[in-house]
């Protein structure tokens, strides 16, 4: 131990609020004795002025190595606490308050005695600690928007409006997207040309802008800030600038290879699917007025940098033929919802012919068997297409066969006015299709709401297919390194950090996360576009307090590599694992995982654990009484505890808490030294597992605790004394109840044979 | 007596090459099963009893067949390795069971 160190204790009793249990006076008192301690200080108010002024005096006058402040949660008076004139990575926090004083109201004894345990811990916590200094590192100004849909569209625009370059990679050969294909669209009903046309405007006027069409990612290297992509592009063969859309290519095409835009399109001119061509043929070139074509173009690998990636690979439709009993693809009249736009964008004299049309909800969507999901959509499109068909011809029947219909916030009007033109919902899905006279398709329904079975027959059967990802979206995550969730869209966490992906600086925008319309793939754009623009500012700044491995002690077992949840490791030029500062996320999973407990945080060494349980009394309390260590994660455990503080709930004061970025960060070496010290019970608590921030972090605390928990069996030890807890943020009660039952059971089986 | 693995807890170490049994074992006995990907001793005869391998793994799925001159069927060695302590369970073949714990000069 580096008794050298000048350490400075500053315990403040929050306005007489920690006094209420905790003797502070006789705090100060123990204390003074420690190793180390230079200055030991009480104040009634240690984040006033006046205190921040005592401690940043001490700290120049004496030259404190080091500070501790015994005080109220380290989530309060952060600013405040961070200004003392001292790198504050060397500023140790005791929550004196939230997790001591507050929470033993009824017995100062044994607070005080806690109080006096929490803080020789932090002391040895501190003295461990070490200074860590901001780094600039430089990245590029430049994004990249894979997927030229609505939702690609808008990210680049957004990044290119405030004077950033983008490329704009687009598999097909114009951009648009689905919207394209769209002959109007809801909420407003308006042509698709008309805001795509103002889309594509944008995209041309601004010269940052590089869009890359008919274009794939073939790789992607280097950290976040510098990525470097190789962009494959196949030749569109036609010249855009030239073209003007005679159409002549596509009559003298005896092969169909000309692709002809079909709506609003950008580039505004067809290309050329070599691939279809007979060899020799060049009618087309001949064909063209303006000597557009160039047939010997070939397909060009670039190289594109870019400091942040937006994913907007956008969805396709699901294939109901395999719902046999619907019987696509083999009766004529039955269509899907996209091929329905086609028709009234180009067929509408066929439909106004028609005198029953019926549309079929759900197809594939909110079915286990296929897409488990709902797909947010069909209910409007269906209804925006009932609405258009009815504004068409007043007489055709148009009926609406749904599970559910769901139109959230001011789509109801749509439905209303649906229901008002007369469109007939009926809740029930037909079982099986059949041919019947003159094209025309029969059904029986049974009607849940009226509680009759219907028979009828239609001209048109429309089926609402719901929305699966691209494909391609797993390979192309695979390149990416980023994860899908159970859907196949790409995974992130919705709830608090929906447009982040599981790489750093790679963000996901529209349908390629979740099934969503038009408006909300726009919304989503433009937030991907602010989180892409953080990281475009030309520098990045990180505090290096990602994780490290210890080369003296790792073996190259790899685990780390393996259970990093963010894949931010590598095999370093000497051949250890070695995280990326950019792609670590900090929640120690890996440091958590190490058999050799090489690993540390920059905020929480392996070190700074196995020394602060050193110190610990095992009998702070009582001979009798159970001593528990817990390590409550920092998003949720941690929280709550401190809530059970704010809100007064009494538990026993055996429990140390301790906080770790995630349970997953806890190492199965300090479980066990703290088992072989003689320490009765160990308690980790974080997340559920469905709401753990680091995926893997509360799964993988579980079974590292289960085989602590074999081997103390096998060493004729009670396994009860290591245990997970699942706690939310907002279960403070839970996480107090799951304290005082841990104590009881642990009284029960008595002292730890392996306390002293 | 060598070492046995069980391949329930054994996970192959996760990274797919080299386990950490294959390499701490001195006399390289330890490797793993191409087919099942867990660990097993190719070599029984050869092993001498140092149980490195039974303190590394980090699932605790070695165990140590104990020499009969140390002890007849029954008795048991079990580690238990923290950051800088190791805890050793002896059980004779009686069923007496004891502890040690020792420092080790694991910590940095
Ligand atoms: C039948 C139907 C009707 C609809 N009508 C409406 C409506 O009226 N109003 C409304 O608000 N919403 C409507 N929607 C929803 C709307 O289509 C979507 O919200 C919208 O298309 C989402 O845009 P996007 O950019 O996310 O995806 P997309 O439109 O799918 O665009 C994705 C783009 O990415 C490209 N791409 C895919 N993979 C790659 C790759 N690997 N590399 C490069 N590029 C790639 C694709 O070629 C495509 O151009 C409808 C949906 C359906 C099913
Ligand atoms: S701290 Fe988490 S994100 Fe960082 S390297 Fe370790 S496991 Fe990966
Ligand atoms: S060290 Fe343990 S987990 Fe790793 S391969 Fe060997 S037996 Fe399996």
């Amino acid at each position: 131990m580096d008794d050298s160190l000048k350490i400075g204790i500053y315990l403040c009793t929050c306005g007489g609020e920690v006094e209420q249990a905790v003797d502070a006076g006789l705090l100060a008192k123990e204390a003074s004795g420690w190793p180390g301690v230079t200055v030991i200080h009480k104040d009634a108010s240690l984040c006033s002025t006046d205190g921040i002024r005592k401690i940043r005096g001490d700290v120049e006058k004496l030259g404190l190595d080091r500070v501790v402040i015994a005080a109220c949660s380290p989530f309060f008076k952060v600013e405040e606490f961070s200004g003392l004139g001292i790198n504050k990575y060397l500023v140790g926090r005791v929550n004196l308050r939230e997790q001591c004083s507050r929470v033993h109201r009824n017995n100062p004894e044994h607070a005080t005695k806690k109080a006096k345990t929490m803080l020789r811990g932090s002391l040895e916590m501190a003295r461990h600690s070490q200074p860590l200094q901001p780094l600039q590192l430089p990245a590029l100004k430049s994004a990249l928007v894979l997927g030229g849909g609505v939702a690609g569209i808008n990210a680049s625009i957004d990044i290119a409006e405030t004077g950033h370059e983008v490329f704009l990679i687009e598999k097909s050969p114009f951009l648009g997207g689905r919207v394209a294909g769209l002959h109007r669209y809801f909420p407003r009903m308006c042509p698709p040309s008309c805001g795509l046309e103002l889309m594509f405007s944008k995209l041309k006027d601004n010269p940052a802008i590089h869009i890359l069409t008919s274009s794939e990612i073939d790789s992607i290297s280097g950290p976040p800030g510098n990525f470097e992509i190789m962009v494959r592009t196949c030749p569109r063969h036609i010249d855009a600038e030239r073209c003007v859309l005679c159409g002549k290519c596509l009559e003298v095409c005896p092969q169909n290879a000309v692709i002809y835009p079909e709506g609003p399109s950008f580039p505004n001119a067809p290309a050329i699917n070599r691939k279809l061509c007979i060899e020799g043929c060049d009618k087309c070139a001949g064909a063209c007025p303006v000597h557009a074509i160039a047939l010997d173009e070939e397909e060009k690998v670039s190289n594109s940098k870019a400091g942040a990636l937006i994913l907007a690979t956008g969805w396709e439709p699901f294939d109901p033929t395999p719902l046999a009993e619907l019987g696509y693809g083999r009766l004529e009249n039955v269509v899907t919802g996209l091929e329905f736009e086609k028709i009234a964008g180009k067929h509408g004299a066929f439909l106004r012919g028609l005198k029953r049309i019926a549309f079929i909800q759900c197809v594939g969507s909110r079915d286990e068997r296929h897409l488990s999901y709902c797909s947010g959509v069909c209910c409007m499109v269906s209804i925006k297409q009932a609405i258009l068909l009815k504004e068409m011809e007043q007489d055709t029947e148009v009926y609406i066969f749904y599970n559910d219909i769901r139109t959230p916030g001011e789509y109801e009007d749509l439905y209303r006015k649906a229901r008002q033109a007369g469109v007939i919902f009926v809740k029930g899905i037909p079982s099986e299709l059949k041919p019947g006279d003159a094209n025309k398709i029969n059904f029986s329904v049974f009607d849940t709401v009226a509680g009759e079975r219907l028979e009828l027959s239609a001209d048109l059967v429309v089926l609402a297919t719901g929305m699966r990802p691209s494909s391609g979206i797993a390979e192309l995550g695979g390149k990416i390194g980023i994860a899908l969730n159970k859907n196949s869209f790409v995974e992130s966490h919705l709830q608090c950090y929906p447009q982040d992906t599981r790489r750093a600086a790679v963000f996901s925008a529209g349908c390629c996360k979740a099934p969503m319309d038009v408006s909300r793939s726009i919304e989503s754009a433009g937030a991907a576009a602010v989180k892409a623009l953080q990281f475009l500012t030309g520098g990045i700044e990180v505090v290096p307090d990602h994780s490290a491995v210890n080369t003296l002690k790792c073996d190259v077992c790899k685990r780390c590599i393996e259970e990093c949840p963010f894949k931010a490791y590598a095999l370093d030029e000497k051949g250890f694992p070695k995280a990326d500062i950019l792609k670590c996320r900090r929640c120690g999973i890996c440091m958590g995982g190490c058999p050799l407990a090489a690993v540390s945080l920059g905020e929480l060494s392996i070190v700074q654990l196995s020394e602060m349980i050193d110190v610990f009394d095992r009998s702070y309390l009582d001979e009798d009484e159970p001593v528990i260590l817990g390590f409550l994660c920092r998003n949720d455990a941690y929280r709550a505890a401190d809530d059970a503080g704010l809100r007064g709930i009494q538990y026993p004061p055996n429990f140390l808490g301790i906080m770790v970025p995630c349970a997953g960060a806890v190492n199965g070496a300090i479980v066990a030294k703290a088992i072989s010290t003689g320490i009765d019970g160990i308690l980790i608590a974080g997340c559920p597992d469905s709401q753990c921030h680091y995926i893997q972090g509360s799964a993988l605390a579980k079974t590292r605790l289960d085989d602590i928990s074999n081997k103390l069996r096998e060493m004729y030890l009670e396994p009860e004394r290591v245990r997970f807890v699942a706690v939310s943020r907002d279960e403070p009660e839970k996480f107090a109840r799951a304290v005082t039952e841990y104590v009881s059971e642990l009284k029960l089986l008595g002292r730890n044979p392996l306390r002293l | 007596m060598p070492p046995y693995v069980v391949k329930d807890k054994c996970d192959g170490c996760k990274g797919k090459e080299e386990p950490l049994c294959e390499q701490i074992c001195i006399g390289d006995l330890m490797t793993l099963d191409p087919g099942t990907g867990k660990a097993y001793c190719r070599s029984l005869r050869d092993c001498w009893d140092c149980m490195s391998c039974t303190k590394i793994c980090p699932k605790g799925a070695i165990e140590q067949r104990i020499p009969y001159q140390l002890g007849y069927h029954g008795a048991k060695l079990i580690p238990m390795i923290g950051t800088d302590s190791i805890t050793w369970t002896c059980v004779d073949i009686n069923g007496k069971v004891e502890r040690f714990t020792y420092r080790t000069r694991n910590k940095r």
